[in-house]
């Protein structure tokens, strides 16, 4: 490839330039957590550390048992992946590979139901849920996110890209289906796994309805829920200091989470979601 | 595609016990609730549920703020996805080139905000749309006049439009990229043959090889616009803006839900999205044709 | 029909599933525990002992809850215990609850619901909760209440029986720049009407360069409703029906202008108003404001005063606006509604646990609070004013209003009709009428002439 539209130092520019637009905000949020009020609401934006970090993360812990809610989160966050990861890889895995009878009706059920917005069928979850005594448990969180419309389409689509001749040979050699899926089609499709799992990963973290409606005891709050009690809570001042410094520490862990996957598998998944 | 769908093996046991775990859970928490949310649309909905007709339906399209509400949404998608999709391959393009050093560090950091959640990002762009925030700083640092960012209808669709294509910009690069992938390079060297310089192969190769993936994310795109109300909710306090600018179908139906409590209407409001959902994926289907499958 | 009927007819789909083909049926059995009335539990015994689960915000009100329930417990040798469940006031209660009020799940024993989010509520699930007027709270006590929370509470079901226990209430009173406007020349206690405000306004902005105060950039909302209310014009008469036509509400945008046109205003985002007020003469606010002002600008102590919001004429009689108040409620379907009722009319009537929700800095609805040592307290921040004997003779003036569950939208179409008229040059007649016909048309109800 001779194209030289650019110079590289335009290029580099241009790049340079995204990563500043896309790296700032979280660059502010970590440092507006070391600040109080009177620098964050301040007359100009000010980037310059203060010294409150240990003062608003003392705040976040005695006020919320915030380690305890990083706690949750992140079991009902790993739990529920892991769970709903391979559920959906299964799934995305049969509707690509198999016929069968129903299977277009299924495809097309999950297809429709995509367009439902979450807040129309938040009311009959809930409902559901409370009939087989699931509220104000961790499954009661975990359940509704399991069976991820976006994760089986996505796999259904990296699915389709795994040949079906290893499959063929496989059965010749007188593999089940299951074996073939657990020691063939599992490791050749793990890029696109762990791909699925970090948008499954970014759901159940950041999810704020279900836990509130399923969760009635401070101490199994998540994240979200804790955000929303500090911003929304008309009736005590804020402390921007300490919102900013929960902001942090719940979107930075998860950042360097992904950073790290890319260096470990590369490929990025979506890349092979379509063909 | 076609042709291994053709191959594809009959071994319905296998497969229904496959999928059964999968099965159970959609029926429990997505499909029974679905078409709960179709039945509540044609109801009163408290403590017991009484049919209405369609009342609920009849409500919500005598309110000019639901149809102002698809057209606001139509305004963001019109200016904010086209702006996007070019800004994402001007940086695919330039990922792609081998001789760029630290591509994946690049790659990784435009991917974040797909990442991170909207609720802390959207809080975080507030501080910058603030009068004399960061975004005012940078304008009048050129010489510009500060610009009333949420307090001007015109100004609060920009800044609405703003977030929107920096959440998704990563996004359609990282699409893009493998996309660009896919395209061998000798198309490129038959063209460097023909004389076609690198504008004219961007217009004439990249983009028609990349129709059916743009045309996805925008038909994706616009239904998640539909829904969207996180970040008109933070930036506004009401979600509503200036003359009602920023209020999305979304907006919209939190509104009905949660400040009225009448999720009879709030359902109606839901399937009107389901129906332009599927309308907007059957221009797609047309429009990308087989190759666009699903 | 109950939803479990309907899960019943979808049985086709779920009979595949053990899970869900057991799950139909039992909510209305349940429902039926809750058959007691508020008369029987009226005569029932004091409960000893068990757990109240609350739902309310974490800070002063929770905090509140648990020293009243040390001096109930003292009192009547109980040893009740409270979980209180950190629920943000608003919406985020409202998502909380109408879930498990539509699947007919156990409830808290006690809800903190804003009067604003009552009436959304109410109108849909009024069966569902206990009335403190049958349970005799309001005959005995109602009278020791502000009269404007008592109505308001009075009218928030439906049925115009009242469920709620008042807890907190606010009027909008006037913060003000002592020292600046002393340093203009000016004495704020000569201040009593809009007019002389506005010159004192032209005067602080010639000495000082400060302006009077802040309006939002979006369109002025907070002093449309202020000035309307303070002629003892509610936005929503008793019947639910639209007052934005009346005479009262384009006198309210004629004061605007004036102040418009002098020049005296800060135009900002909502969000910021508190923040940009802090710099300007005045800023018109609920009580609750005192204590972020401490809080967020402790440069400023000493500075500012509270006072009553200046009045349209000297001759009529002046209303105080309303900001805006919560009350506790009971669900039917709880675990301990006696000991709820039985707690929360304590806790809403004992002067000492009153004196301890003001020294957490609440504004008790309940005006025997304001005979207590606590409410005579003087705070630095104001000049050793004592703030909550001022707020407390604002309130007694409050005009009388009401909630309905459209109430809160109102305020986005009375914003777009202040931009309207503010930036389009629009006239203040044409722009009501239009906002008026798209409000009526949502909601179907009448707007009155």
């Amino acid at each position: 490839m001779k194209r030289k539209i650019f110079r590289p130092t335009i290029i580099y520019l241009v790049l340079i330039v995204g990563l500043v637009v896309f790296a700032l905000p979280y660059v502010y949020m970590i440092i507006a957590a070391t600040q109080n009020n009177a620098t964050i609401l301040g007359e100009k934006i000010n980037f310059t550390p203060g010294p409150y970090f240990m003062k608003n993360l003392k705040e976040i812990q005695e006020k919320y048992n915030y380690v305890k809610v990083l706690w949750n989160s992140a079991f009902i966050t790993i739990v529920g992946t892991i769970l709903s990861t391979f559920i959906t890889t299964l799934a995305g895995y049969v509707m690509a590979k198999y016929r069968f009878k129903g299977s277009n009706l299924i495809f097309n059920l999950v297809m429709i139901s995509r367009m439902v917005p979450g807040f129309a069928v938040l009311i009959p979850t809930f409902y559901i849920l409370s009939k087989v005594g699931l509220t104000n448990t961790y499954a009661g969180v975990i359940i509704p996110g399991l069976a991820s419309t976006t994760s089986v389409f996505m796999m259904r689509q990296y699915a389709q890209k795994f040949p079906t001749e290893l499959m063929e040979a496989a059965r010749i050699d007188g593999a089940g289906e299951w074996t073939i899926f657990l020691k063939i089609a599992m490791p050749v499709l793990t890029p696109s796994i762990i791909t699925t799992a970090l948008l499954t990963f970014m759901g159940y973290w950041n999810s704020y309805l279900m836990p509130l409606v399923i969760l009635s005891d401070s101490s199994k709050f998540t994240i979200p829920l804790v955000i929303q009690n500090m911003t929304q809570n008309s009736y005590d001042p804020l402390n921007y200091g300490a919102l900013m410094a929960i902001l942090a520490t719940s979107v930075v862990p998860v950042v360097l989470i992904y950073m790290w996957l890319q260096t470990k598998f590369k490929s990025n998944g979506i890349d092979s979601a379509i063909k | 595609m076609n042709k291994r769908r053709k191959k594809i093996t009959n071994f319905s046991k296998a497969a229904y016990s496959m999928m059964l775990p999968f099965l159970i859970f959609f029926i429990i928490t997505i499909l029974i609730p679905t078409i709960m949310s179709l039945w509540f649309s044609f109801s009163q909905v408290s403590d017991s549920i009484d049919f209405v007709g369609l009342s609920n339906f009849k409500a919500i399209f005598k309110d000019p703020l639901f149809f102002k509400s698809y057209y606001n949404v139509f305004i963001f998608m019109f200016f904010s996805i086209p702006i996007t999709v070019l800004l994402a391959l001007i940086f695919a393009v330039l990922l792609n080139k081998p001789t760029i050093k630290g591509r994946g560090f690049f790659r990784t950091v435009y991917y974040l905000p797909a990442v991170t959640s909207i609720v802390a990002v959207s809080s975080v762009f507030l501080t910058f749309y603030n009068p004399t925030g960061l975004f005012n700083a940078v304008v009048t640092a050129f010489g510009g006049q500060p610009i009333p960012w949420l307090t001007d209808p015109f100004w609060a669709r920009v800044s609405i439009i703003i977030i929107s294509i920096w959440l998704n910009v990563g996004y359609y690069t990282v699409l893009f990229l493998a996309g660009l992938q896919n395209i061998s390079g000798e198309i490129y060297e038959s063209a460097d043959i023909d004389g076609a310089n690198s504008f004219q192969q961007f217009f004439k190769i990249t983009i028609p090889m990349l129709k059916p993936v743009i045309l996805m994310g925008m038909i994706l795109s616009t239904i998640n616009g539909l829904g969207a109300f996180e970040v008109p909710n933070i930036l506004f306090k009401n979600g509503f803006g200036p003359e009602s600018s920023a209020v999305t179908v979304g907006v919209n139906l939190y509104k009905t839900s949660f400040e009225m409590v009448d999720f009879g209407k709030a359902s109606a409001i839901s399937w009107t999205m389901v129906i332009v959902a599927a309308i907007l994926s059957v221009i797609q289907f047309i429009i990308g044709g087989k190759d666009n499958e699903a | 029909m109950k939803l479990s009927k309907f899960l019943g007819g979808v049985a086709v789909v779920a009979a595949v599933l053990t899970l869900a083909g057991c799950s139909g049926g039992t909510s209305s059995k349940d429902s039926k525990s809750g058959n007691k009335t508020e008369a029987d539990l009226a005569k029932a015994e004091r409960v000893k002992t068990g757990t109240l689960e609350v739902y309310a915000p974490k800070g002063k009100n929770t905090d509140y809850l648990q020293e009243s329930l040390k001096i109930y417990n003292k009192k009547y040798k109980t040893s009740l215990k409270i979980k209180a469940v950190d629920v943000a006031p608003n919406v985020p209660m409202v998502q909380k609850i109408t879930p498990k009020l539509v699947a007919g799940e156990k409830m808290p024993d006690l809800i903190f619901l804003q009067d604003s989010n009552a009436g959304s509520i109410f109108n849909k699930f009024e069966k569902n909760f206990y009335s403190s007027e049958d349970y005799g709270f309001v005959k005995k006590y109602g009278s020791n209440f502000y009269s404007a929370k008592m109505n308001m509470l009075a009218n928030v079901a439906p049925s115009k029986k009242t469920y709620g226990f008042p807890n907190d209430w606010g009027n909008a009173a006037m913060f003000y720049n002592d020292k600046a406007f002393k340093s203009a020349g000016i004495d704020m206690d000569d201040i009593k009407t809009w007019d002389e405000f506005i010159e004192a306004g032209k005067q602080l902005k010639a000495k000082t360069g400060k302006n009077l105060l802040f309006m939002r950039d979006t369109g002025e909302l907070d002093l449309v409703n202020y000035l309307t209310e303070e002629q003892g014009l509610s936005m929503f008469d008793k019947s639910g029906n639209l007052n934005l036509l009346k005479p009262e509400v384009k006198k309210a945008y004629q004061i605007i202008k004036k102040i418009q046109d002098a020049d005296l205003v800060s135009y900002g985002n909502s969000k910021d108003y508190t923040a940009i007020g802090q710099k300007c003469g005045a800023i018109f606010a609920g009580g609750w404001l005192a204590s972020y002002q401490a809080n967020d600008y402790p440069d400023d102590s000493g500075d500012w005063r509270i006072g009553k919001v200046p009045a349209i004429s000297e001759s009529a009689k002046s209303y105080s606006p309303m900001s805006g108040g919560s009350s506790y409620y009971v669900p039917k379907k709880s675990n301990n509604p006696t000991a709820a009722l039985q707690f929360i009319s304590f806790a809403l009537t004992n002067q000492d646990c009153l004196a301890s929700y003001m020294d957490l800095s609440g504004l008790p609805a309940n005006t025997k609070a304001y005979d207590t040592e606590a409410s005579h307290k003087k705070f630095a921040y104001y000049g050793d004013q004592e703030i909550l004997q001022t707020l407390n003779e604002i309130s007694k003036d409050s005009i009388e209003g009401y909630a309905f569950p459209y109430t809160a939208d109102l305020g986005n179409y009375i914003e777009a009709a202040s931009y309207d008229i503010k930036k389009n040059g629009t006239s203040v007649d044409k722009a009501l009428q239009k906002q008026a016909d798209e409000f009526v048309a949502k909601y179907s109800i009448k707007v009155n002439k």
